[in-house]
């Protein structure tokens, strides 16, 4: 990453921030302006800010802090993707007639996301993933004029989301009340030097437990993931084109921070709770997929198997295993952006099969990156997504857990009916109507999905085996230097 | 000083049950007024006064009355919002009940210890009174959080705005800028129809 | 890169670069390619038939590791030695030519590309098959020359008798090829290796030992031998898997010339040669193997006699030929055997390619009774299938004659029981083939034309792309047989095969078969001319009496016709059971019980499944918030109980 201002990476959310209270006076003050404006000027916000990020491994900085932050390679390299991904995002939308605060929001969203992958304390990450949150619920409602639908559905995950925050907040106040820290450094030691026939280990499990069942619902696992098919049947494309990757990013990279932090002396215990929701993620996904004819809810019930991919391998808690976790998602979310990108050629709108049947003899580009996209989810050899899951395969495998394995590939195989069965419905299927299909034309969306495509394709040439190198190396430094996987903890437990 | 917790915490518990099952909105809020009285006192109780006068002061003088002036100037259908609720009550009550089951259970099973390393004295500032050791640590420790906090409100502003603010098109405003720029020249035509034909 | 390399794998090139390509590639350039990749081949192949085995320098390349699991070590090499470097010119010289004639031949076709990537890939495969060190690489290019043999007989995939005779013939042959994998286990369970000198050097290892099967006992060489054999008989379509060879007609006629004259068929006898110190020590399987060249040279000598369509004719000639080939491996004549193969390849495919340049003269009609009176409508053609008849009747001095009386003077010079026997047969076989090779010739360019009017006047010599390749297998088919004398079976025969072949040493049956008596030596010649003579009497000075003789034999001669009504028998014993059979597995088992609980139940499954969660899926907010809520207690209930029990 190239760097010419000699910033601290400790300066991206504060940039970020800066210039989002310009925008919010710059809106409020000029009447001309437009959505488009402010995400243009938005786009030299972000590359600052990558910038001050990406400093990180220019100059070598090592770790940078700040009360209840931390900038070590994790965030930096979190940050680089986020900021990335959302300047995809704004050259996808910047000729929509969206208001200018959506600009704002999702703004607003990437500025809780930074915070959360750089959070040091249980506070600041609440803080990040409330302002995150907040700011998703706001952005799906925006279209309600348009489509009602996209309220019920902004209204269902608002809700939802405040009982699964109130669930974290439950379990945090378990951890407080036990070991009354916040910090992520001080609750590690503490959980270390302390026993595990701790009493008070059952309520920090428990409190641990809680609080991922937040990251859960975040990241769409079974059971938390009822909101997913509704919100991306019912909000616009474009929308779910930023939902269904940059938050699943961040929600990743905080619960590496906190799984390979304070939790790791719990991961024995959360481990098989892992394991077990991300086999149940994965059929889930995989099955309940098969019946759908809406594009957008079959894309949401993928959304849920794949993630199902991520925490099974969050789950072994190595850094083979973590850093795989972190490769995958990126490799998802850029996936996603680039296939709801191509989708928007077609319609902002919900599409059932019907509506794309034939897609080739429309456009065949089109058709053919979709294909692309869709054969790389299903893990088709040659595209990104089968290296990541193959790299999730083996590092799983490596801690000998053969039945989310099973169900992992059985899942793969479900599930490699309803991607192909698209591909199939897109070139080889007869339009429905006798116009064909009728494409929409965005400006940016094709150069973008060509983007996302050639780095699915050419992925495991580049930069797929130094990204798996890297975030592997990453996690080997951020876990505790346990030679065992499983950490034992025989220290008695003390009390003053 | 037991008697005094008890006291409080089930009148909270009371009140946060009346916000629950009132069957009329109005008297739901007023129970949340009651949850937040209690609330307060046990705040105050283990010394930390100015939280406590705060939620009485932000969220019954402030948030509470503004939930009773919406939810008395709304028409709720109430029979129609039980209607959707009826039919996944049984399971919400059961699953809830469960919940609240295995932490009695646990309780019960494993007492929770408190007061860690960290410890919960923090909160008893070593000198002074409440207001001075808040403002020790807010502006210096936690002042990202504090700052992201403000964001966070700044955010929910900006979006209730969005959502509820609604420009009409097709409304006529009044612009006195150009009212007063209008000349007579570039809006009054005069024309001098033939007779019998009008204007066309 | 060594001349061995190039030899074998410049067709596979050839055959990737055209088949993936072709279509893009044109026809011209896919012809180019596909005949320079086989003239690379051939002058690779001549070039290493002079070192090897003129010179003597037999070698093994070795190419790799194929399979390398417990005791079983196969390897990929190219064994070269004077046997291999005799087929590797015989394949790569007439394939040459095949595939030169082929440019002219396909050139109205549609895909003519497909065509010679298709001639290509079976040249590979052939050189594969004559070139490998073990069993087991030579069953690789046994089944890829089977796969060739498919395709290239179904070529013209629009006919559905092209297509029913590809599958007959690939059917058939996985009869034999069973048979060969079967020889292939046993070997490998008696002599713990397949390769072929570790073999010849394992032989005495298991002297006097038998196998017990279905109640008969065998001696293990012999068990053997036999099983080899049977995949023989099945690629050389000696009589019993001989069925598909006629059909087989259903192809292009190049590739009947190349495949099912010229190299293909004989690589049964190629296998028997291979093998041949096992068979000195298995008299009973030599006994078999004679009888069964035996019966395949006189009974298809019979039906070529009564057939009319002009390749079957020559297809059963062929069938008859291998026979003699059989009979001389029968007593232990591999050289006999080889020479006769070298011999026939050069005057067979002339054959077949006159036979083609006839049928495309005639716009694509094959039946003789339709022909005639063309020997001045195309001389050219005439002269040269003249050349390939005579050669075949076995007449002074072309090739048939030097091979096939050294094969009938060895039948006379073995020992067995059944040498006179044997020599006699062969050559009543020899009258026949004179007779009815004279037949083709006498109803096809003789006397009145019997096309109709339109087709006569569209009659024309081929073009010089087809008569060239005829020109050059005529030289071999006239002189073939007497420049290879000497070095096959005669003086300098131990020599030339460096040990390859092996020889009795009890009595060396190539050696006596120079001694027999001088009325041995001139009696084949006799009845060769008599059958031309013959065939001359009724086909062309009094037809009438052949059709009153036709008459009187009425029975005899239907049964003859209709090739003893083999194939009906087959029909009744085997096809109409193993199709009952199949059946049943495919609809019943397989549809009602495999696919059902298989397959379709696991569909079928994963739909209803998929239907339940997603009627789960309600979109009523409270539900989901119940959901969350059941979550969350699970959650929590799975710390609970995991706590309370660690």
């Amino acid at each position: 990453m190239l760097s010419f201002l000699p910033l601290s990476p400790a300066l991206s959310p504060v940039i970020l921030a800066t210039s989002l209270l310009f925008f919010v006076v710059y809106g409020a003050f000029r009447s001309r302006a437009s959505y488009g404006s402010v995400a243009f000027l938005a786009l030299f916000a972000l590359l600052i800010v990558m910038d001050a990020a990406g400093l990180q491994f220019a100059l070598n900085f090592g770790t940078d802090r700040l009360p209840s932050l931390v900038f070590d390679g994790l965030s930096s390299a979190a940050t680089v993707v986020l900021c990335g991904m959302m300047l995809a995002f704004f050259v996808l939308t910047l000729g929509l007639a969206w208001p200018l605060e959506a600009a704002l929001l999702v703004l607003f969203a990437l500025l809780g996301m930074l915070l959360m992958v750089s959070a040091d304390s249980l506070m600041m990450f609440y803080m990040g993933l409330e302002m995150q949150s907040l700011a998703l619920y706001v952005f799906i409602a925006l279209q309600g004029r348009q489509q009602p639908a996209a309220i019920e559905a902004a209204l269902k995950y608002f809700i939802l989301g405040a009982l699964a925050s109130g669930l974290m907040l439950l379990g945090m106040s378990f951890l407080y009340g036990q070991w009354g820290v916040l910090g992520y450094g001080p609750l590690q030691a503490l959980l270390v030097q302390h026993a595990a026939v701790s009493p008070a280990l059952l309520w920090t499990t428990l409190g641990a437990g809680l609080i991922l069942v937040g990251f859960l619902f975040k990241l769409s696992l079974v059971p938390f993931h009822m909101w997913t098919p509704d919100v991306y049947q019912a909000a616009p494309t474009p929308v779910v084109a930023f939902l269904s990757s940059l938050p699943k990013v961040a929600a990743t990279v905080a619960l590496v921070r906190l799984l390979a932090g304070p939790f790791y002396p719990l991961m024995p215990d959360l481990g098989d709770m892992l394991r077990i929701i991300g086999a149940l993620s994965m059929l889930w996904g995989a099955l309940a997929g098969l019946q759908q004819t809406s594009l957008r809810r079959l894309m949401a019930y993928s959304t849920i198997a794949q993630m199902g991919f991520v925490v099974m391998a969050l789950s072994v808690a190595t850094p083979e295993g973590m850093g795989s976790a972190l490769v995958y998602v990126v490799v998802y979310a850029v996936t996603s952006l680039g296939l709801f990108a191509l989708l928007m050629r077609v319609s902002d709108n919900d599409l059932s099969f019907n509506d794309v049947a034939g897609l080739v003899k429309a456009s065949p580009v089109t058709a053919y990156l979709l294909a692309v996209f869709l054969l790389s989810l299903a893990g088709m050899p040659f595209f990104a997504g089968f290296f990541t899951k193959l790299s999730v395969f083996q590092s799983v495998l490596a801690g000998q857990h053969y039945a989310v394995v099973f169900a992992a590939a059985l899942s793969s195989v479900v599930a490699m009916y309803y991607y192909l069965r698209v591909i199939k419905v897109m070139i080889f299927d007869d339009p429905a109507t006798d116009q064909g299909v009728v494409m929409a034309n965005h400006g940016a969306s094709l150069p973008l999905g060509v983007a996302a495509a050639l780095f699915v394709s050419v992925f495991f040439i580049i930069p797929g085996p130094e990204m798996t190198a890297f975030a592997q190396k990453m996690m080997a430094d951020l876990l505790p230097q346990a030679t065992a996987s499983a950490p034992v903890m025989t220290l008695p437990f003390e009390k003053e | 000083m037991l008697g005094l917790f008890s006291f409080f915490s089930f009148f909270l518990l009371l009140g946060a049950v009346g916000v629950v099952f009132s069957r009329h909105t109005v008297h739901a809020v007023l129970s949340l007024i009651f949850a937040f009285f209690n609330a307060a006192a046990l705040l105050i109780m283990i010394g930390a006064e100015f939280v406590g006068f705060m939620l009485i002061v932000v969220y019954v003088g402030a948030v509470a009355v503004l939930f009773l002036f919406v939810v008395m100037m709304l028409d709720v259908d109430r029979d129609a919002l039980r209607s959707a609720v009826a039919p996944h009550k049984k399971w919400v009550i059961f699953f809830a009940a469960v919940f609240v089951i295995e932490i009695l259970a646990l309780v019960a099973y494993s007492p929770p210890h408190l007061g860690g390393a960290g410890a919960m004295g923090a909160l008893v500032p070593a000198q002074g009174d409440n207001v001075r050791a808040l403002g020790m640590v807010l502006y210096t420790t936690y002042a990202p959080l504090f700052y992201a906090a403000g964001m966070i409100l700044l955010l929910a502003m900006i979006g209730a705005i969005v959502l509820t603010l609604r420009q009409r098109s097709g409304v006529r405003r009044q612009n006195i800028a150009q009212q007063n720029a209008r000349r007579a020249e570039d809006t009054v035509t005069l024309v001098n129809p033939p007779s019998g034909e009008g204007v066309i | 890169m060594t001349m061995a390399e190039i030899s074998v794998f410049s067709t596979l090139f050839g055959f990737l670069l055209a088949g993936l390509w072709g279509r893009s590639l044109g026809v011209g350039l896919t012809n180019f390619i596909t005949i320079t990749a086989m003239a690379i081949s051939t002058a690779a192949s001549a070039w290493l038939f002079y070192d090897v085995a003129v010179l003597g320098h037999p070698q093994t390349h070795m190419l790799g590791t194929w399979i390398q699991t417990g005791g079983l070590d196969i390897a990929w090499a190219l064994r070269l030695d004077a046997l291999s470097t005799v087929m590797m010119l015989v394949i790569t010289s007439v394939a040459l030519m095949v595939h030169v004639y082929a440019v002219g031949y396909m050139h109205h076709d549609a895909s003519p590309q497909r065509f010679m990537a298709y001639l290509n890939l079976f040249v590979f495969c052939m050189m594969m098959l004559v070139t490998a060190d073990n069993l087991v690489q030579l069953f690789f290019g046994w089944e890829g020359v089977g796969l060739a043999s498919y395709l290239l007989i179904g070529f013209w995939h629009e006919k559905p008798s092209a297509n029913a005779a590809a599958m007959k013939a690939f059917v058939v042959n996985r009869v034999g090829d069973l048979g060969l994998a079967l020889g292939i286990f046993a070997v490998y369970l008696h002599f713990g290796t397949v390769q072929f000198d570790a073999l010849f050097a394992a032989l005495p290892s298991v002297a006097g030992q038998v196998v017990s099967f279905a109640g008969y006992t065998l001696p293990v060489y012999d068990f053997v031998a036999l099983l080899l054999f049977v995949g023989a008989v099945g690629k050389s379509a000696q009589l019993g898997l001989h069925v598909w060879l006629p059909d087989a007609m259903e192809g292009p006629t190049p590739v009947s010339a190349l495949i099912h004259a010229a190299t293909m068929v004989t690589a049964g006898v190629f296998l028997m040669c291979r093998v041949s110190p096992l068979l000195e020590l298995a008299p009973l399987a030599q006994q078999v193997i004679l009888l069964v060249g035996m019966a395949t040279a006189l009974f298809a000598a019979t039906v070529g006699m009564t057939q009319f369509d002009i390749k079957r004719v020559i297809a059963y000639s062929t069938c008859s030929q291998l026979g003699y080939m059989m009979m001389a491996v029968g007593v232990g004549a591999y050289p006999a055997a080889m020479f006769h193969l070298f011999t026939h390849a050069f005057f067979k495919a002339l054959l077949f390619l006159g036979a083609g340049s006839v049928i495309h003269a005639l716009s694509h009609e094959q039946d003789m009774r339709m022909m005639g009176g063309l020997r001045t409508v195309i001389p050219w053609t005439y002269r040269m299938m003249l050349v390939g008849t005579l050669a075949l009747s076995g007449i002074f001095p072309f090739a048939g004659y030097y091979s096939k009386d050294i094969v009938l003077e060895s039948l006379f010079a073995s020992q067995g029981s059944l040498a006179y026997l044997s020599y006699g047969v062969g050559a009543f076989v020899a009258f026949l083939t004179a007779f009815y090779s004279w037949r083709v010739i006498f109803l096809t360019f003789h006397g009145k034309p019997r096309a109709d009017e339109r087709v006569m006047a569209h009659a024309h010599e081929s073009p010089a792309v087809m008569i060239f390749p005829l020109l050059i297998l005529s030289l071999g088919a006239i002189g073939a047989g007497y420049v290879g004398y000497e070095a096959f079976v005669g003086h300098d025969r131990e020599a030339f095969w460096q040990g390859t072949l092996a020889v009795s040493q009890t009595h060396d049956v190539i050696e006596a078969a120079h001694h027999v008596p001088a009325w041995v030596k001139w009696f084949p010649l006799e009845v060769a001319a008599l059958g031309i003579a013959l065939s001359w009497f009724f086909y062309r000075y009094n037809p009438a009496l052949r059709r009153r003789l036709v008459d009187g034999l009425g029975a005899v001669y239907r049964f003859v016709y209709n090739k003893w009504y083999v194939d009906e028998l087959y029909n009744f014993l085997f096809v109409r059971p193993a199709r009952a059979l199949g059946r049943f597995f495919s609809s019943g088992v397989d549809a009602g019980v495999i696919d059902a609980f298989g397959p379709h139940g696991a569909v079928a499954l994963s739909q209803g499944i998929g239907a339940r969660l997603s009627r789960f899926q309600t979109g009523q907010l409270p539900f989901y918030g119940a959901v969350l809520f059941a979550g969350a207690s699970l959650v929590m209930l799975y710390v609970i109980v995991r706590g309370a029990w660690v």
